[in-house]
């Protein structure tokens, strides 16, 4: 697994194999948990487009409702 | 004998004021509850439509006995929960999300919540709203802070990282507990104790 970027606290972004990335966000409030997901195909064209600037943004929208990621949980 | 009388009268009312008055201010409510703080013309809902990074701060809409009232539950320490690897993978040294905000919750609940729970990881996932098996297998560690008054202890606004689509205003967690926000929170203002 190669650390592609990582902000204490917020998130830790992965690439488990070439093209195979994974993003783990700090969710929660008195109680903090991971979230993790596998980027889709389309993240990942977003990502390579965009850069980390994406990935920051991608982490916020995870962290602040997971349900539309639960397919992606890695 | 006319005089001393009606300066009798005049000492008992004066008392019987007195022992009014007094009941009457100097005594504290148990509770202050949320839903008679709402300012004029706010509500919960009202809050939550404003987009988050927008929301104003409580003092706009809060009654500030209310705020006082909340916050003093906090004297007695704060405290919340996280799993050892998070620790571990993001460091010691400052704990809290970047924007310099941490949620807790009170020392008194968080003790009574794992007597009631019995320390049990998936009661205590339901208790603080956590999804389901989030911490299932996982080691859990309580970081417990004496003084949040030092770290700016304050009834969230909703803009914080940790605001979630589930956040309520007013400082209480949609399964009731109380909560609050701290800043960052360096080593030395905190203790790490295994769940």
């Amino acid at each position: 697994m190669k650390e592609i970027a990582k902000e204490a606290w917020n998130y830790t972004f992965s690439e488990k194999q070439p093209g195979d990335y994974i993003l783990s966000v700090v969710c929660g409030g008195v109680g903090l948990y991971d979230f993790v997901i596998r980027l889709t195909a389309a993240q990942i064209a977003d990502y390579e487009r965009e850069g980390i600037p994406y990935i920051s943004r991608l982490a916020e929208q995870v962290r602040h409702d997971q349900t539309p990621f639960n397919p992606q949980k890695a | 004998m006319k005089k001393n009388l009606l300066h009798l009268w005049l000492l008992m009312l004066m008392t019987a004021v007195s022992f009014s008055c007094s009941d009457d201010d100097d005594k504290t409510p148990e509770t202050i509850k949320l839903e008679d703080s709402w300012k004029e013309g706010w509500s919960s809902q009202k809050v939550l439509d404003i987009t988050k990074g927008q929301r104003p701060d409580p003092s706009v809409y809060l009654d500030q006995k209310y705020i006082d009232f909340h916050l003093a539950q906090f004297n007695g320490g704060a405290t919340y929960l996280v799993t050892k690897k998070a620790l571990d993978d993001y460091g010691r040294d400052t704990l809290g999300y970047p924007d310099n905000t941490q949620f807790v919750m009170t020392k008194a609940e968080m003790d009574a919540m794992l007597v009631k729970t019995g320390k049990d990881i998936s009661k205590i996932e339901t208790e603080l709203g956590i999804p389901a098996g989030s911490w299932n297998g996982k080691e859990m560690v309580r970081i417990s802070i004496p003084d949040p008054k030092a770290l700016n202890v304050r009834v969230p606004s909703g803009n914080e990282m940790g605001a979630n689509s589930l956040w309520l205003p007013g400082g209480h967690l949609p399964t009731g507990y109380s909560e609050a926000v701290v800043n960052k929170i360096p080593k030395g203002k905190y203790t790490e104790t295994p769940l």
